[in-house]
Parts: structure tokens; C-alpha cells; sequence
């Protein structure tokens, strides 16, 4: 650590951070890169940021191989604003195009069927890829076991879950449209962990902030499955009782146990429910590469991995990022970049034959909208705790006093750098 | 490094404690050579991937998005930290962290880190190339998307 530093040293560190950007990476790349190929499942938030920082951080001396269904990227953050009606699908749908110029990333639209741990072996439906390191971010699988009535398409289009940004979102928000004043929305929040802690609660707010606009009669009813609103729960549990006061009807504790798709009525323990326009929020697991690979327990849904690498505790050179991860903590897309910037600099280090940090600090920001301007936030920074081996909170996070204007405006900032970090 | 005092009206004592730093340990550890500061290879290995989790609001090494005019009135830029001074950063860093800034969610972020690694922060920061970095533009989406 004390070494006296001289200029070599220096522009050795600062090109470990980034600084010697002049070298673009797609055209340092060499025809065989030296320190091997990193393949990516999953072109998310988790995935995207990996893929960029590998190669930011390696100068190009990592080969990075993307694999994703889709050719677009469409944001889960915001999604609940095309239902409050602020935005639209097409404002948070983005191409992968920048990512792949500027860093010299390959793309392999296609899904993956198997990995094979001891070869370093992926199958594609189109091939197999051989690979260095495996980086496994599916994102959440939807777990519709109990509720085979609403397991097909055609009944995700009377009721869409629309907790994956696209085209079920644009569904929800047309019957919004088309639900005559005075009629009731209802949806439910599944037993936690599930992606986005605190995005049911937004959600409830924006087809409140719709209807106060334009069906004033119109009721929104939320059934938690949880004990209580878990996530700023101060300031949602006011913002139910006081901006949307007789309009949001929040309900603890009053999971759905029956759904009847024709009459769209749903029971819980206590109440029976007719909705005009139903949401239901599957309960959520690991997607289902990491159920297939190998990369959960039986009885339990998510991926457990060391917090300095995202190494699998179960597969050896399998690193697992996202939502599917098992962290104790909010399944955000920030968090989600933040792992994926820890993981892509220890697979350097590791490439490289040095040690990856052991102690990794991130922060992390969840911010809510609650009509169209006005969003309040909850804030943490966590640290690695090497007794406990995970990343805990450390001091002095915390959320908005109250919802306002002016973090509306940061919250859009958020969206358009988090956009930018991960798609350019 | 003498005249690193910067806005000193709050002599706090995360102030004086830097100050403290920055005679004693702490500057020499960042390695101050030719008028650079330098890290240690395990200092720039914990800030890289610490001030790239910055970069979901201050942009890519501190490059944080401008806008463009076409956005809600009541947007707001967050601030570009790449290429400014590490005084600058510093002052503003140990403000939030004590209060005597004031802040709509930066005091809780700068409360979680320790005061050696606001000092790399600012240090990093300051050490990146300013750039004009656009917002990224969105595209409609396509009607395979299920
Ligand atoms: C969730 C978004 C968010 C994250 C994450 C974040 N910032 Fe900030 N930052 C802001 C906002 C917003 C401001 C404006 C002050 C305020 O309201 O808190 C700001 C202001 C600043 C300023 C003052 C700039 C000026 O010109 O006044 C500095 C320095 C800074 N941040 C550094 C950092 C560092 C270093 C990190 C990472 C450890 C970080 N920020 C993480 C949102 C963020």
C-alpha cells in the first residue's frame, strides 16, 4: 500500500479506473483477446452493465459475448408511468446498438437451453459457446404454479402481470382507458422477495393519479400479500390516506387465494373482489436458466453467490447477477448495475491473476412516482461485511421526507444516466 | 497539498479530520508525484467499481447526461462530477456528509462512506475527462416484444 508511486504506477492505476478511454476497446481488441471470453445471459440492466464494464476495465482484453432473446432493451424502471399515462412504452424502449459500437460487444440474439459446467459450455437454440466465465442474469422467472388459470398468453391478456415492460404494459394501460368511471382496478402485491420492492405501491399511485385526472368515481384497490406496505412505507402508507384519500383502498395481509378469470373476481381470506381491470403479480423466482443450470436449491428459489465475485456457491466459474440473486436485499435495477460492476471487476482481476477488491462499497436509489411530477426516494449504501460474508446497510441511508417536484426532476435524471451508463 | 483549504466557513469535524488526513496519512497513501495523485493498485481496484455506482445518476466516470429541451418542465440535470477540481469535490462530498449542505439525497449517500474513500471519490472524479455525453434516445418498440 505505501509504495512511493511515480508515473508508471499512476497511469496504471488510473487505467485500472478508466481513465485511458482514448483506446477505444472495439479496436484494442486483439483477433484472439488475451485474457479470454466472458459470456453474458441476459441483456437487463445486470447484464448490459457487465458486458460494458468487462470491457472498459479489461481495454478491450476480455472478449465479451452477449446472449439475449430480445433485440430491445425496454425499462422496468418507469414502466409505471405509461399507466399513470406520463409516458409511454416507446419513451423507455431502447436499442443495443451504442453498447455494442462503443465497446465492442457481440450480440447473439437467441435463448439459452442448457449450460455445462464442466466443458464451459453453453447451448443456444442456435449453436454452443464455449466460455472462460459464465454470467448467468436472467432476471426474475414468473411463478404461475398455483395460478394455472392464469399461466397462457391468452389469459395474461385479460390479465396481464405487466411486471416485465412491454407490450402488457401497454395492455394494462389500454383497459385503463377503456374502464367507464366509477369502476374498480385491482391488484395485488406477491409475498416478498419479488422484483422492485416498492413498484407495486408506485403502480397503485399512477392509476390513482390517472383516475383523479380523469375518472374521479373510479376505486383502486390493492391486496398485499405481505404484512405490510414493505417498502417507504411512511410515505406511501400517507400518500394512500392523504393525496388519494377514498380513491386507493390498501389492504395488509389479504393475499389472493382464488382467481375467476371470466367474472375477473378475486378471493383472499377475508374479501371477495370484483375488478373491471385486474393486475395480478405472479410470485417470482430465479429466471428459469438459473433453475435449469443447476444454480438454486431445491427449496429455495434464488442464487446464492459470493458478494466479493457473484461466483455461484454451487457452480464453479458461474457468476450470477440480478434479481435472481439471493442478497437480502431490494431486487433494484441500481442494485442490480452495481453487482454487475463489482462481478465485471473481479472477473478482471481474476483474468488478470490479481485479487478482486475485498471490501465493496455501492449505493443504492429507488426512486417512486406518485402522479405524473412528483417522485421521493429510498437511499443506502452498503458495505461488505466480511463476518457475515455479505453486503449489509451501511450508516445513514434513508428515504425523502415527502413526495416533490424537484426529486421528480432527479428521478427522470436517474433514468436518463442509469440509460446511458447501461446502453452506451 | 497546503493549500487545500477550500470553503472553509464550516469548520466541522469531518473538516478537521481531513485536514488531518491530508497532512498526515492520508494524502501520501493516494501517492502525490509530479503533481498527480496515484492510487494504490488495491485504492483503485475499491473505487472503481464504488464511483461506477455513481454512474446510475452522475453518468459513466462522472459524465452525467445533458439535457435537451425535450424533457418535463420540471426536470432537472444531476451534476456532472468528471474533470472537476478535487477541492471542489471534496468541499461539496464533507458538506452533505455533515449537513451543512444541503441536499435532497446526497447527505444519505455520503454518510455510508468513509472519509478515505470520499478523498478517492473526489480524487477519481477529478481525474475524468469531461465529455458531452447525450441522453440516450429511445426507439418505439417492436411488435414481437410478447
Ligand atoms: C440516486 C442518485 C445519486 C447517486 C447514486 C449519487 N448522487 Fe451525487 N448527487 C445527486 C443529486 C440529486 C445531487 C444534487 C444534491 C442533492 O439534492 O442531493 C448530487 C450531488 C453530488 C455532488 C455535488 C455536485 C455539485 O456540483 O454540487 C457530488 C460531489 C456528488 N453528488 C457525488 C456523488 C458520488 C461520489 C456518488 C457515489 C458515491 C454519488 N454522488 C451518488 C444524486 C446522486
Amino acid at each position: 500500500m505505501a509504495d512511493p508511486l511515480n508515473r508508471r504506477t499512476f497511469i496504471k492505476a488510473v487505467g485500472a479506473t478508466g481513465l485511458l478511454l482514448a483506446s477505444r476497446p472495439s479496436l484494442a481488441m486483439a483477433s484472439k483477446p488475451p485474457l479470454g471470453r466472458v459470456v453474458i445471459v441476459g441483456g437487463g440492466y445486470a447484464g448490459a452493465t457487465a458486458a460494458k464494464y468487462l470491457r472498459l476495465w479489461s481495454m478491450g482484453s476480455i472478449e465479451v459475448i452477449v446472449v439475449e432473446a430480445n433485440s430491445q432493451f425496454v425499462s422496468c424502471p418507469m414502466s409505471n408511468l405509461v399507466l399513470g399515462g406520463s409516458k409511454t412504452i416507446h419513451d423507455l424502449t431502447f436499442a443495443y446498438d451504442a453498447l455494442k459500437a462503443n465497446h465492442g460487444i457481440v450480440f447473439r440474439h437467441d435463448t439459452v437451453t442448457a449450460i455445462d459446467a464442466a466443458a464451459k459450455k453453453i447451448s443456444l437454440l442456435g449453436g454452443t459457446l464455449s466460455y472462460d466465465r459464465l454470467i448467468v442474469a436472467p432476471g426474475v422467472d414468473f411463478n404461475y404454479q398455483d395460478w394455472p388459470m392464469l399461466a397462457s398468453a391468452e389469459a395474461q391478456k385479460q390479465v396481464p402481470h405487466a411486471w416485465k415492460a412491454g407490450w402488457q404494459t401497454v395492455n394494462l394501460r389500454r383497459q385503463l382507458e377503456a374502464m367507464p368511471d366509477g369502476g374498480v382496478f385491482v391488484m395485488n402485491v406477491p409475498k416478498a422477495p419479488y422484483r422492485c420492492p416498492p413498484g407495486p405501491y408506485e403502480r397503485a399511485c399512477q392509476v390513482a393519479s390517472y383516475f383523479k385526472q380523469h375518472k374521479a368515481k373510479s376505486k383502486v384497490i390493492v391486496l398485499d400479500a405481505n404484512a405490510e406496505i414493505i417498502s417507504k412505507k411512511g410515505l406511501f402508507a400517507k400518500v394512500f390516506n392523504e393525496t388519494y384519500a377514498g380513491m386507493i383502498d390498501y389492504r395488509p395481509d389479504n393475499a389472493i387465494t382464488n382467481v375467476n378469470l371470466a367474472s375477473k373476481t378475486v378471493s383472499t381470506e377475508f374479501d371477495t373482489v370484483k375488478a373491471d381491470v385486474l393486475n395480478f403479480i405472479p410470485p417470482q423466482r430465479a429466471g428459469k436458466i438459473a433453475q435449469v443450470a443447476g444454480l438454486t436449491e431445491k427449496d429455495y428459489p434464488w442464487c446464492d453467490v459470493n458478494f466479493l465475485t457473484y461466483e455461484s456457491k454451487l457452480v464453479p466459474n458461474v457468476h450470477v447477477l440480478g434479481d435472481s440473486v439471493a442478497a437480502g436485499l431490494p431486487k433494484s435495477a441500481h442494485m442490480a448495475t452495481n453487482q454487475a460492476k463489482v462481478c465485471a471487476s473481479a472477473i478482471v482481476q481474476i483474468l488478470s491473476g490479481h485479487l478482486p477488491d475485498a471490501a465493496p462499497v455501492f449505493a443504492n436509489t429507488c426512486y417512486s412516482f406518485i402522479n405524473d411530477n412528483a417522485a421521493m426516494h429510498v437511499a443506502n449504501v452498503y458495505r461488505y461485511d466480511a463476518g457475515k460474508k455479505m453486503m449489509v446497510s451501511a450508516e445513514g441511508g434513508g428515504v425523502s421526507v415527502s413526495p416533490n417536484e424537484k426529486e421528480g426532476g432527479y428521478a427522470q435524471a436517474w433514468a436518463n444516466n442509469i440509460w446511458a451508463d447501461t446502453l452506451s | 497539498m497546503q493549500q487545500t483549504t477550500g470553503p472553509m466557513k464550516t469548520a466541522s469535524s469531518s473538516w478537521l479530520l481531513l485536514i488531518g488526513l491530508i497532512t498526515s496519512s492520508l494524502w501520501p497513501a493516494l501517492g502525490h508525484a509530479d503533481g498527480v495523485f496515484a492510487f494504490t493498485a488495491e485504492q483503485a481496484t475499491h473505487v472503481r467499481a464504488l464511483a461506477a455506482s455513481c454512474a446510475a445518476c452522475h453518468g459513466t466516470l462522472g459524465n452525467a447526461v445533458v439535457k435537451e429541451g425535450n424533457g418535463p418542465p420540471s426536470e432537472e440535470n444531476n451534476p456532472v462530477l468528471a474533470g472537476r477540481s478535487r477541492e471542489d469535490l471534496l468541499s461539496k462530498l464533507l458538506g452533505f456528509r455533515d449537513g451543512s449542505r444541503k441536499a435532497t439525497i446526497m447527505h444519505q449517500h455520503s454518510k455510508g462512506l468513509s472519509l478515505e474513500e470520499i478523498a478517492l471519490l473526489a480524487t477519481h472524479f477529478s481525474q475524468q475527462k469531461p465529455i458531452n455525453q447525450p441522453r440516450l434516445q429511445p426507439q418505439a418498440l417492436k411488435a414481437e416484444h410478447g
